[in-house]
């Protein structure tokens, strides 16, 4: 039996729009020696300042630079290689539609390097295990959206959806209905972007201020793209999916649990994903989330895992919380296997070892088996 | 007399620039080289046209096609040169592999993936493989390309030649379009040099103004600029100063970048010889020279201000000279020794 890590990345920074992050920053200290030399003089002049170093950031501009993505999964592999087998989920992204310009390698291109790596390298279909990002923005119409997933469900062996709304759709978006019923229908995974982060949605606000619900939630007036892509991550949007278009069944995982600052209460806004991604998780069969991420958080003596821990420890949400890293995006923040390798000391610390069994095996293999796998 | 005067201003002048592009030359070559300039140029402008939105970035498939990966020297220095043929053979062994249908299927009874491989892809021709892979690419400017490369070819065409003249095809376009684009590579050059050559006129305080006012007054030193240039052209065919200024020979880069640099530590020892009015040291003895800036520069900002415009004139016009490249002033020499020499006869 084999552990599972559900959110990783191998993207490359050729598939980052340039202005992905707001400023091409990242692009010019990752891309440019200039640049880069003058990151590491500045981290060898503050070593320990500020807390997230150029250093870190110089490592995930390192792994971003690879040339393909199967270097980036070899290096994820590598942090790996003590721990048996190991299957990741791994989560393109496409992010030709966020305003932010286009990327040196199109979505497309991304998508067909994942399926060559699967294809033409022994042992890597089963082990790397891709999600579909979907974003409605690019379709014309709902069965386009369709077409597209099932033809990388079904053809290309991809395992599951990844959505990131904060790029500039509603979950409710109609375009993604066709999607949602054959996704509940087959039991196909869906991961969700849950928290509020760095990439979102950059172009103009004014076609996204009339969405197909409006609740008293959103803040549609809002003039700041930052601010407004928590219009479309807020995880009250997936209530009106699984009720009120009556996907009930349907099996997502809202990622990164809302984010670490909603978990300890510190977000200046969004403190109510946290505990609505709880309600949901206690209201619907197969709604999940995961910790990835919220991992590098160990400020206040744990106080995050030992949140986190309680959780883990009820006997509703327990078993609906999955293991995930979100390499290399928190490389930045810690690398792999320090992340890794906390929580799982830990578990242990606090005799809860099987709970790292649990998230790691047992609850992925609910999550991710569907009509076209079967997780073991 | 005056022209006589005239003609040796100029000829010195075209032999101090000729050197001082031969020295720029080798630190340009060098920067080249360690930046890997040629060949991420060349990756630019082939991602340029095989970067279609509509399909998928062919650049970056031919640069991991065995052929094209086998000569990078690491993984991320791109090669600065790719042969025509080469280049014939990948684009068709990517289109032909496009028509391939594999596709990943689980397996429940084993719970593994198994690949399916495509049954019929055996069973055609490479041409048929290369036709049927550019018909799989969706409408894009590359399968406009593309389509030219195979338009020429009939049906009843014996199988084997077919995807020869489809080579050929693919050959002809990428010479096309490497001649084009070496005359991007030629004007991102010029850009490049003109600022190199400001800055090394800028480090050396090599001032055009003052270098024509020196030539103009200083008779005997001018003498000794002409005749030394032209002992320069009459042994330039024999000696390596002329290799460093034919950059068509085809050699290697690293040696290229040995010639070029040892041209430079040559030019720069005939400049040292010529005692120019170069270096800081005599800067304030020539700006006292000129434009009577003299009196104002002293005991005025705006002196001040007039003299610093007329150094950066003078330095951006060194740039501007040197950007035209040692070729270009070794043959305007020969055409100013010849002139000279014309007029002489004439006299």
């Amino acid at each position: 039996m084999g552990i599972y890590n559900c959110h990783t990345h191998i993207f490359t920074l050729a598939c980052v729009p340039n202005r992905a992050m707001g400023i091409p920053l990242a692009n010019w200290i990752s891309g440019d020696r200039v640049g880069r030399t003058i990151a590491k003089f500045a981290n060898w002049v503050t070593p320990n300042s500020p807390k997230r170093s150029l250093g870190r950031y110089l490592t995930f501009a390192e792994i971003g630079l690879s040339a393909t993505q199967k270097n980036v999964f070899d290096d994820l592999l590598s942090v790996y290689k003590e721990w048996g087998t190991v299957k990741f989920v791994v989560l393109p992204m496409d992010m030709e539609q966020m305003g932010a310009g286009l990327p040196n390698k199109i979505y497309r291109d991304q998508l067909k390097e994942i399926i060559d790596i699967r294809k033409n390298n022994s042992g890597y279909a089963d082990i790397l295990l891709p999600f579909l990002f979907v974003d409605p923005n690019r379709f014309s119409n709902g069965d386009a959206v369709l077409n597209f997933v099932r033809d990388y469900i079904e053809v290309h062996g991809f395992v599951g959806i990844k959505l990131y709304p904060a790029i500039g759709y509603y979950p409710f978006d109609e375009k993604l209905d066709k999607m949602y019923g054959y996704a509940q229908q087959h039991q196909i995974p869906i991961l969700t972007h849950c928290t509020q982060g760095p990439t979102y949605y950059r172009g103009n606000l004014d076609n996204k201020r009339n969405p197909r619900f409006r609740p008293d939630y959103l803040d549609l007036k809002s003039k700041d793209n930052d601010d407004f892509q928590r219009n479309f991550t807020d995880p009250r949007n997936y209530r009106y999916v699984l009720d009120t278009l009556g996907f009930k069944d349907l099996k997502i995982n809202m990622a990164h649990y809302g984010g670490a600052d909603s978990m300890l209460g510190k977000s200046k806004k969004n403190n109510s994903w946290y505990p609505e991604i709880k309600k949901l998780m206690a209201d619907f069969p197969n709604v999940y989330t995961d910790i990835s991420y919220t991992l590098y958080n160990t400020d206040d003596d744990f106080a995050l895992y030992k949140k986190l821990l309680a959780d883990l420890n009820d006997p509703v949400i327990g078993n609906k919380i999955l293991f995930g890293t979100d390499f290399y995006v928190t490389t930045p923040a810690k690398p792999e296997d320090k992340l890794r390798d906390e929580f799982y000391s830990f578990l242990v610390k606090n005799n809860s070892e099987p709970i790292f069994d649990k998230i790691t095996q047992t609850v992925p293999q609910k999550y991710l088996s569907s009509d076209f796998y079967v997780a073991d | 007399m005056l022209q006589a005067k005239a003609i040796d201003v100029l000829l010195s002048l075209a032999f101090i620039y000729m050197l001082f592009s031969i020295a720029v030359s080798g630190i340009y070559e060098l920067y080249q080289s360690l930046y890997n300039r040629r060949g991420r140029f060349l990756k630019k402008v082939l991602t340029e046209v095989l970067n279609d939105p509509h399909n998928y970035n062919f650049a970056d498939e031919l640069y991991r096609h065995p052929l094209v990966d086998s000569v990078k020297e690491t993984r991320k220095v791109f090669p600065s040169n790719l042969s025509s043929e080469h280049f014939a053979v990948a684009m068709a062994d990517i289109l032909q592999y496009r028509s391939r249908n594999k596709s990943l299927r689980f397996n429940h009874e084993t719970k593994k993936y198994d690949v399916l491989e495509d049954a019929l892809y055996d069973t055609l021709s490479p041409f048929e493989k290369l036709k049927n892979g550019i018909d799989t690419l969706n409408d894009g400017p590359f399968k406009r390309i593309a389509e030219t490369w195979i338009f020429d070819i009939s049906e009843g065409l014996d199988k084997n030649l077919a995807i020869e003249k489809a080579k050929a095809n693919i050959e002809a376009w990428f010479n096309t379009y490497m001649e084009r684009t070496g005359g991007w590579f030629k004007r991102d050059l010029r850009t490049r040099m003109i600022t190199l050559g400001s800055v090394v006129a800028l480090v050396f305080n090599v001032n055009s103004i003052i270098l024509v006012e020196y030539l103009w007054k200083e008779d005997a030193q001018r003498e000794i600029i002409v005749q030394t240039a032209m002992n320069y052209v009459a042994t330039a065919d024999s000696i390596s100063q002329k290799q460093a200024l034919d950059t068509n020979t085809n050699i290697s880069q690293d040696s290229l970048i040995k010639r070029h640099l040892q041209s430079a530590q040559e030019a720069g020892k005939i400049i040292e010889e010529l005692n120019l009015p170069i270096g800081w040291e005599s800067f304030y003895d020539y700006k006292d020279s000129f434009f009577e800036v003299k009196n104002k520069a002293n005991d005025s900002w705006w002196g001040y201000l007039k003299f610093g415009l007329f150094a950066l004139i003078g330095w951006i016009s060194t740039g501007f000279a040197i950007s035209f490249g040692a070729d270009f002033w070794y043959n305007a020499l020969k055409k100013l020794i010849d002139t000279k020499k014309t007029l002489k006869e004439n006299k």
